[in-house]
């Protein structure tokens, strides 16, 4: 047993050695960092000066801070639901023995492949532009002439265009986890449902939304992890300089970590994107311990 | 249905990799954006390679400085531009050619810009070796990580070739007035325009005052031409560079800093722009342009005229104007009760700076010299579409001829985007009213309005 143990310590050390270090000690870090001023990310501990919850305070009256964690929310919120609800739709859709099922789940899936920045530049310059693009040309094609004069990057549709974008991308990637948790289900529920009477829509409100408790709430924890890291696309659709209705906590951070562009006085402050880092995380497990507070799949088995 | 599953397997595979393949083609400035965002570490170790120096280049570098022997010095040189940029062609030849001559082994790493902003400080605290780099002008945030140059640009003689303007700007960003960077790639801001649209709308003479500005937009609008278009990116600058020249660059970043958006002449400056836009100056489409849309599908199309940037327009849209495409600048335009006038603008440049660690300033100098004068800054020049940095060299894009006058008049500087852009809070505020101004979406009462509400905190 003695020897047991030893081996056990052994074992374990090197890996939980290099988790501390990787992992537990940024987080420590980042944390004391944000109650500091400090101005580069590499400055030495003696040149962090104390600021309690300046930093927090700052922030929190910091109207662009404000607009970036409404953008934040609306994300999360509305492009959860049209996430979640259209990838589950169609995992519904291609869980049934739909023709050339493969091809459609791979081309759901084909943009989750393609890098950000091409799909961005795709959205931005092949769908949303005023002149040629596809809303303008197709909304003008069925004589839809006000939906087709919309401008889709003017500030007032910018948001609206960017979640569009931001969540076609996504869907496929969800719609993924959903179909894996569907296929858990066995066929002998549905069946044994057909013979009492219930159709498919029953089906799917009385045994695939219940039995699939446990993968809905791994989608919301994945999406709001997803969504608290919400950066390039925000990059994309605003470049150089940060835009209000696009503005993320992640680019804000960024731009108080490495500086904004076109300043002639660069400012930086790594204990307040610290500070950011840290309500980020704290969002994250604010939205993990909501959801299994209630979202309990322990009920049902099967 | 075996043969099925497999010919819907190949189709989704083929598609895969097509898209897969379109998304890494092209060179659109998204591209562009991701392989910077890449932080590439692309090392071009040129010590191989000495053996074939032109003969014929010898002497102009020669003419130009940047020799000397120093045979077993080792200079870690990292740049902010993509191997595959003109800049980043050019630098890496002048590089192999100063290895030649000098014996010195130069370490070349492509950084890209991200690379620069995000690692460079990171690199330097780590007691990571970096002798030089370059980059975007003001280094005054690196703080004690790089050194004075005073000396060894006293040492090579080596002030009296630049531009005095570029000089004092750059020795303005530090609090002692001092030199810490050598300034390269300059560039002006102004307004870009189409010199053939001027021609046809009877336009003889570039603008020089607002009144004239007005005239122009008028003429290009009555030739058939859209006069003006922006991009969201440089919104600031139209509008920056006009409130400065009614009161001065520092007192607009007090505008911006401490919210003081009632003040008459920003009024003023907002009713200039409701002005242009509701007599349709503006590019309909102006208010959705996110950039590089404007400058690339309208102004380098050739579908607007004027377009208020830098002059490095010229360069990134050279693959869609082709090189007929006649380029014209002039400054921005002086209004009435001004106070200044044509002489003060917005003039900036890319700049080198040598670092703290490096063991010898002479030859990281001399590498300087070699890529800011005399040949090598010619073929910067030509290359990049850009403004030499030796005031010898001649030889300016022929695009850029009309800067020319404006730069060498230039005495007065103004901050970026006349200090528009000084307080990154409210930049993004700023910008989506400055675009509704110029899009003919809200008065210049209602921009005033929206601006006092973004400041307040």
């Amino acid at each position: 047993m003695k020897r047991n143990r030893s081996m056990i310590v052994a074992f374990a050390l090197p890996g939980t050695l290099v988790f501390l270090v990787t992992l537990i000690y940024p987080i420590i870090r980042t944390v004391i960092m944000s109650f500091f001023s400090i101005q580069e990310i590499t400055d030495s501990v003696d040149k962090w000066k104390f600021n309690g919850i300046g930093n927090y305070i700052s922030l929190m009256r910091n109207s662009l801070y404000q607009a970036s964690w409404i953008n934040l929310a609306k994300i999360f919120l509305i492009g959860g639901v049209i996430t979640l609800g259209v990838s589950l739709l169609l995992a519904v859709i291609l869980k049934n023995s739909v023709r050339g099922r493969g091809f459609f789940q791979a081309a759901i899936y084909l943009p989750n492949v393609i890098s950000a920045v091409a799909m961005a530049t795709m959205w931005i310059q092949y769908i949303f532009n005023p002149s040629y693009g596809f809303m303008t040309k197709f909304f003008s094609a069925l004589h839809l002439d006000s939906v087709a004069r919309i401008q889709w990057l003017s500030a007032d549709y910018k948001f609206w265009a960017l979640l569009i974008s931001y969540c076609f991308g996504m869907i496929g990637h969800f719609m993924l986890i959903w179909v894996s948790g569907i296929e858990r289900i066995g066929i002998d529920y549905y069946e044994a449902a057909a013979i009492d009477g219930a159709n498919k829509v029953k089906q799917f409100f009385y045994i695939t939304l219940p039995l699939l408790k446990g993968i809905f709430r791994t989608n919301i924890i994945m999406w709001s992890i997803s969504v608290s890291g919400f950066f390039i696309w925000s990059k994309l659709f605003s470049p150089i300089s940060a835009d209000t209705s696009t503005v993320v906590p992640m680019v804000y951070m960024y731009d108080k970590l490495f500086g904004a562009e076109n300043v002639d006085e660069i400012r930086r402050d790594a204990g307040i994107a610290a500070a950011v880092g840290v309500m980020l995380c704290l969002f994250i497990v604010f939205i993990f311990t909501l959801v299994n507070r209630l979202i309990k799949d322990d009920d049902l088995e099967f | 249905m075996k043969k099925s599953k497999k010919l819907v397997s190949l189709v989704t595979c083929s598609a895969l990799i097509t898209t897969l393949l379109a998304g890494c083609g092209g060179s659109s400035s998204g591209d562009s954006a991701a392989t910077t965002a890449a932080g590439s570490a692309e090392t071009t170790t040129a010590a191989a390679e000495t053996a074939a120096p032109a003969s014929d280049t010898t002497t102009a570098a020669e003419a130009s400085g940047g020799s000397g022997d120093f045979s077993g010095v080792k200079l870690v040189y990292w740049s902010n531009w993509e191997s595959t940029e003109p800049q980043g062609i050019v630098i890496t030849e002048a590089v192999k050619e100063f290895e030649a001559e000098t014996g010195a082994q130069v370490d070349l790493q492509f950084k890209g810009r991200k690379g620069i902003k995000e690692g460079l400080i990171p690199a330097l605290d780590a007691d990571q070796q970096v002798d030089l780099f370059d980059g975007a002008g003001n280094k005054s945030n690196y703080g004690d990580r790089i050194i004075c140059l005073e000396d060894l640009m006293k040492d090579n003689d080596y002030e009296k070739d630049t531009n005095p303007a570029l000089m004092t700007l750059n020795r303005s960003y530090y609090s002692d007035g001092q030199l810490y960077e050598i300034p390269y790639q300059m560039k002006a801001n102004g307004y870009l325009y189409n010199k053939d649209m001027f021609d046809k709308a009877g336009i003889t003479k570039a603008p020089a005052t607002w009144e004239e500005f007005l005239d122009a937009c008028q003429k290009l609008k009555d030739a058939g031409y859209t006069a003006l278009t922006t991009d969201d990116a440089y919104a600031m600058q139209a509008f920056g560079q006009h409130l400065a020249r009614l009161i001065g660059d520092e007192e607009v970043k007090n505008v911006v800093n401490n919210g003081l958006w009632d003040k008459e002449e920003v009024l003023a400056t907002a009713q200039a722009f409701e002005d242009l836009a509701s007599k349709g100056y503006f590019s309909p489409q102006v208010g959705a342009n996110v950039w590089p849309t404007g400058q690339n599908t309208e102004l380098a199309t050739g579908l607007a005229a004027m377009y208020c940037a830098g002059t490095y327009v010229v360069n990134e849209t050279k693959t869609i104007t082709g090189p007929d495409f006649r380029w014209g600048f002039f400054a921005y335009p002086e209004v009435e009760n001004g106070i200044n006038g044509l002489e003060a603008m917005v003039i900036g440049n890319q700049s080198f700076a040598i670092t703290k660690k490096c063991a010898n300033p002479e030859a990281a100098f001399a590498l300087i010299v070699k890529l800011t004068r005399g040949n090598w800054d010619s073929r910067l020049a030509e290359e990049s579409l850009a403004l030499p940095a030796d005031k010898n060299n001649e030889s300016w894009p022929e695009q850029l001829q009309e800067a020319k006058p404006y730069m060498e008049n230039c005495t007065e500087l103004f901050a970026t985007s006349g200090g528009l852009e000084n307080n990154p809070d409210i930049t993004p505020a700023l910008k989506e009213n400055l675009m509704k101004l110029y899009a003919g979406t809200c008065t210049a009462q209602e921009f005033v309005d929206n601006m006092l509400a973004a400041s307040k905190q």
